[in-house]
């Protein structure tokens, strides 16, 4: 008897729909018990100790989290000292994780109330206001990354004449770190959103010429030799052929790039006035409210998910005839 | 030193000259003179065509053959214009040929049609791109797909048809620009033999009735014979022109013309033209080196 169905151990083979949602649950799975364990089992890690009872230690107080060695050497320290005063109390506490690991549920319930929780100040942002702010910066650097970036990638994607011209500087730009141009930015661009849009925009044009060249290149080369031989060629050729014909693909580039957009927001939003879901999670941690900042960071991961996810399914209904294709 | 008769000329009925006597007649529409090309591979000079001599006449039906890497599909694709020309010069009706245009529609191996199109909208392509009004395209695209009995995948994308149906759409989309010179480049090689038959059919079918020069580009002599007026024979490396053959067939072809003595004498004379007799190996001697079958096998041979 075979450990898997021979499905899941044969190469390139597509799973029946039971497996497949199976697997999915378990992608999820599998990380969620992994933390569970890690936070509800007691002899699993937990390095401290939370005090339920302080007793006779000086310094302890009820709820404060003590490293598991310290903890034991005052224990030891008090059982000695029993010896000539057996009046002394031993104190009471249950195994711990440290602040930054907040358990699943604890998690859970911050999803819920870091949308209800005011700020401390009234002319701070709620956390959706943050959040919207972030979605923002991004939506604006990546509209300016698409809005010059995909027409020079076509372009380099389809002469090469362009492609010489525009893709050696390219090359070589976007291995310059996009924060490390802040400073710059700020400079230029002054402390608000201007600079931050720059960031999203550095980090995600150089590499958009590159990946749309690329995907231009792609396109079967006799579709384009067909509609050169019917008489259509130049500026018509790009709209008519070439831009249908790699919209497909380069839709499904774009998506890949709006992740990395993600991944630029942090650094940019930490340039200038520190703003939107990054301040939130700075903010948090340094009020010590870890859960809300795993509730930030889950927020981020699930807006992602989520908008990559409609997309695809977008993506299936603009172009029915690609997938089918092949 | 006398010229011994060509082989083929007992097949030459008198009907079958005279006719191909008259095509010769005809105004040409495609001249090729001193045609030459290489390319460059790692520094190296490869010469893929080598002082084509070649005309064709109106409304004739051309068929290139030859050995591969005789450069046939780069002679199809010189005449389209997607290939520079490095000595010589093609015309079409008089026009030197100086890049890709419409004069000439090209039929691809591989299906090109425009995937994100529907049927109709592929046939559209050429005539809207050529300055018809989206209406007169329409109509006249409607037109053409009823010809090949398309009718009712007008609405269809290219991924929905057969293999077969796709070439149709793509040889009518050529057709509905009204090119001079159709070329095809081994348009029926992807089909299986029963298709590609029907397709042969097709093709004469349509060619018949329309204004239309065809140069087609093929490795199937049966398909070349069934097809042409007269087979252009290359040579490889570089490729040159070997032969022209008239085919000594009438016309319509019939339902048992691929049986018919002429159809396959000029069959044998081709196959010894395109493919010359090679040194055999002798495979007997070396299967005796390996033991393929072990002695105490269940079955010892085959016979």
């Amino acid at each position: 008897m075979a450990l898997f169905p021979t499905a899941w151990t044969t190469p390139r083979v597509e799973l029946d729909n039971r497996s497949k949602r199976w697997l999915t649950f378990a992608s999820f799975a599998i990380p969620i018990l992994l933390w569970s364990i890690f936070s509800y089992v007691p002899f699993v890690w937990h390095p401290q100790v939370e005090i339920t009872d302080p007793g006779d230690v000086s310094y302890f107080r009820e709820g404060t989290l003590i490293d598991k060695d310290i903890y034991q050497r005052e224990i030891d320290n008090l059982i000695a000292k029993q010896q000539q005063n057996p009046e002394l109390n031993l104190p009471q506490g249950n195994p711990a994780n440290p602040v930054y690991l907040p358990a699943p549920h604890q998690v859970l319930t911050a999803l819920y109330t870091a949308f209800k929780t005011p700020p401390k100040r009234s002319n701070e942002p709620w956390f959706h206001e943050s959040l919207g702010h972030s979605i923002q910066i991004i939506a604006w650097g990546f509209f300016w990354s698409m809005l010059f970036g995909l027409p020079l990638g076509i372009l380099a994607g389809t002469y090469d004449a362009t492609s010489k011209l525009i893709e050696p500087f390219t090359e070589f730009f976007r291995y310059l770190p996009a924060p490390a141009f802040g400073a710059l930015a700020v400079a230029i661009l002054g402390i608000y959103d201007a600079p931050k849009i720059a960031i999203i925009f550095i980090g995600t044009f150089f590499q958009m010429i590159l990946i749309t060249a690329n995907t231009t290149r792609k396109l079967n080369m006799a579709i384009i030799e067909a509609s050169l031989t019917l008489g259509c060629k130049g500026f018509s050729l790009i709209r008519r052929v070439i831009i249908p014909g790699a919209l497909p693909d380069l839709y499904r580039d774009m998506r890949i790039l709006l992740g990395w957009a993600w991944t630029y927001l942090i650094v940019a939003e930490l340039i200038g006035t520190s703003s939107g879901i990054t301040w939130f999670i700075t903010q948090q941690a340094r009020y010590k409210n870890f859960d809300n900042v795993f509730a930030a960071i889950l927020i981020i991961g699930l807006i992602g998910l989520i908008t990559d996810l409609i997309l695809a399914k977008l993506g299936k209904r603009f172009f029915p005839w690609h997938n089918a294709a092949h | 030193m006398t010229l011994a008769p060509h082989p083929l000329t007992t097949w030459q009925t008198n009907a079958i000259s005279d006719r191909n006597r008259r095509i010769l007649q005809r105004p040409k529409v495609l001249e090729i003179s001193g045609l030459g090309k290489s390319f460059h591979h790692k520094g190296q000079k490869n010469k893929v065509l080598e002082d084509i001599e070649f005309n064709a006449y109106k409304r004739e039906l051309i068929c290139v053959v030859g050995p591969s890497g005789c450069g046939k599909s780069t002679l199809a694709r010189m005449i389209a214009g997607l290939e520079t020309i490095d000595v010589g010069q093609i015309q079409v009706e008089g026009q030197p040929v100086e890049g890709p245009g419409s004069d000439r529609g090209m039929v691809f191996q591989s299906y090109s049609l425009f995937p994100w199109m529907s049927v109709k909208e592929n046939v559209m392509f050429g005539l809207t791109q050529g300055g018809h009004s989206k209406n007169t395209a329409e109509s006249e695209a409607l037109q053409w797909i009823d010809l090949v009995g398309l009718e009712k995948f007008a609405d269809a994308y290219p991924h929905q048809l057969s293999g077969g149906m796709k070439q149709r759409v793509a040889i009518i989309r050529a057709l509905a620009n009204q090119p001079k010179v159709l070329l095809m480049d081994e348009p029926f090689a992807a089909l299986d033999p029963q298709n590609r038959l029907k397709m042969q059919q097709y093709l004469l079918e349509i060619w018949q009735n329309i204004d239309i020069t065809i140069f087609f580009i093929t490795h199937d002599l049966d398909e070349a014979i069934y097809l042409a007026d007269r087979i252009l024979v290359l040579d490889a490396n570089p490729g040159r022109v070997h032969e022209i053959v008239s085919v000594p067939l009438p016309r319509p072809r019939q339902a048992n013309t691929l049986l018919d003595p002429a159809f396959l004498a000029t069959k044998e004379y081709l196959h010894r033209l395109v493919h010359p007799p090679q040194v055999e190996v002798d495979l007997e001697a070396k299967l005796s080196m390996v033991r393929l079958v072990p002695v105490n096998a269940q079955v010892p041979d085959i016979f």
